[in-house]
């Protein structure tokens, strides 16, 4: 009875893990992440080099991720997809990144294109270059020679449209004491209008029921909302815009072999 | 006795002021996150305009293609044609269409049918060796599995944008501020039937 109770317990488990939310590797330090361990040392170190010469010059981001294999509750296109969202290669208003994935034991592979370089990668081009470039060499499982065929068609086709050289930049701060002073005058204005409202005496009992419950939840406003605007509500509006990088739209191509 | 009236006078008007303050931001906030949420649905739902417009545009060519190699698929690409020409009028609908949950199915509905007609000719193509050895045909074919795969983000993407968003003006207090200032409820793109995994197309 216990054992069986136990199992039970183990199944759950495993159940509440299958609908958990997809676990996506964290954001790499190094642009080729090889978790399937094909690479040797120094061919990650050949195309890290390759890569970072090519953001440094260009500001255009190609990442590169090795797996064994899709994780059970997701497919190529949807955790190639959601992996460019968390990792986000290329600027963030660029939108000028790639990413590479490759799947050695499912044997699959994606080039997952940014907005902003659509254009320059398109769909076609993009299978054109998984089918003609790399699959051949990801046949045999030499996963290094089909990346480097590859990227030698893909950096001068994203090198075409952005060049922006790295600088550091300093960003502005946008000031919270005029936003605060903005805030206190359109007050006293808003003030100044609900008293010369209310004094006409229309339905005052009524605005009196329905201000009540802002005096309520005011309170709690004051101290925890006013600081960033209410970001206690998921952090979706700040996550989405994106200050850290670029986006993708599901573009790019899929092969198998 | 008259200063004392003066002195509980000025700390009912500083009570007041401070109510009125703290009413204001807290006011001010909600309305803004509202307005922030809902500009994210507005502008997600532009993107998924954009993809089935995409779609839409990509089939003339496509079935154009097919017709030279196929010839006897004629009904599959009827489907396709009358699907296409359905879909064809109604795709930039603008965001109005959220407030309206029946045009919202109706939309949704003539996308899902434009899919599973595509789907099927898809399917049908691959009797054809000629036409997958075209490569105007292949080209064509990735920008379709592409247009579809950006059909799926976008709705997803879509989706929960629209999930950020009741979920804030439905919960306490938000919603009796929300309901002040008219924000309503968006509805959702649901799963086509059969096809759980999002729609995919595999060719």
């Amino acid at each position: 009875m216990k054992r069986i109770s136990s199992a039970f317990f183990i199944l759950l488990v495993f159940i509440s893990f299958a609908f958990s939310a997809l676990k996506l590797p964290e954001k790499p330090k190094a642009w080729v992440s090889d978790y399937a361990g094909v690479l040797t040392s120094e061919q990650k170190a050949q195309l890290n080099a390759l890569l970072n010469d090519l953001e440094k010059r260009t500001s255009n981001q190609i990442f590169i991720a090795i797996f064994k294999r899709i994780p059970e509750d997701s497919y190529l296109e949807d955790f190639t997809t959601r992996l460019f969202e968390k990792w986000r290669p290329g600027l963030p208003n660029k939108d000028n990144g790639l990413l590479i994935t490759i799947f050695t034991e499912d044997h699959k592979a994606r080039i997952e294109v940014g907005y902003g370089l659509e254009d320059v990668v398109t769909d076609a081009q993009a299978r054109q270059v998984l089918y003609n470039y790399m699959i051949p060499y990801f046949k045999k499982g030499d996963y290094f020679s089909g990346l480097v065929q590859g990227l030698k068609i893909l950096i001068p086709a994203v090198e075409g449209k952005y060049k922006i050289p790295i600088k550091n930049k300093k960003k502005a701060k946008d000031s919270d004491a005029v936003d605060y002073l903005l805030t206190l005058l359109a007050f006293i204005f808003f003030f100044g209008l609900f008293g010369r409202r209310r004094s006409t005496g229309i339905g005052t009992r009524r605005r009196g029921m329905s201000i009540w419950p802002f005096f309520l939840g005011g309170f709690g406003g004051f101290g925890g909302g006013s600081s960033s605007g209410g970001s206690d509500f998921g952090g979706f509006g700040g996550g989405f815009g994106g200050g850290f990088g670029g986006m993708s739209g599901g573009g790019g191509a899929s092969g198998s072999w | 006795m008259k200063k004392g009236f003066l002195v509980w006078l000025l700390v009912g008007v500083g009570i007041i002021l401070l109510i009125g303050l703290s009413a204001f931001v807290t006011v001010k906030n909600y309305y803004n996150t509202f307005v922030t949420l809902e500009e994210n649905v507005n502008q997600s739902w532009a993107q998924v305009e954009n993809v089935y417009q995409r779609r839409a545009d990509l089939i003339p060519n496509l079935v154009e293609v097919v017709k030279g190699y196929a010839k006897h698929e004629k009904e599959t690409l009827q489907a396709v044609v009358e699907a296409r020409s359905k879909v064809g009028g109604q795709i930039k609908v603008g965001a109005n269409v959220l407030n309206d949950p029946q045009a919202f199915a109706r939309f949704q509905q003539a996308q899902d049918a434009l899919t599973s007609a595509l789907q099927r000719l898809m399917v049908v193509v691959e009797r054809y060796p000629d036409l997958k050895a075209n490569q105007n045909f292949l080209d064509l074919q990735a920008q379709l599995e592409g247009t579809e795969n950006r059909i799926a983000v976008e709705r997803r993407r879509f989706n929960e944008a629209v999930q950020a968003y009741n979920t804030a003006i439905r919960k306490f207090p938000g919603n009796i501020i929300a309901s002040m200032f008219g924000f309503k409820e968006k509805p959702y793109f649901k799963a086509q039937a059969g096809s759980e995994n999002a729609p995919k197309v595999k060719f």
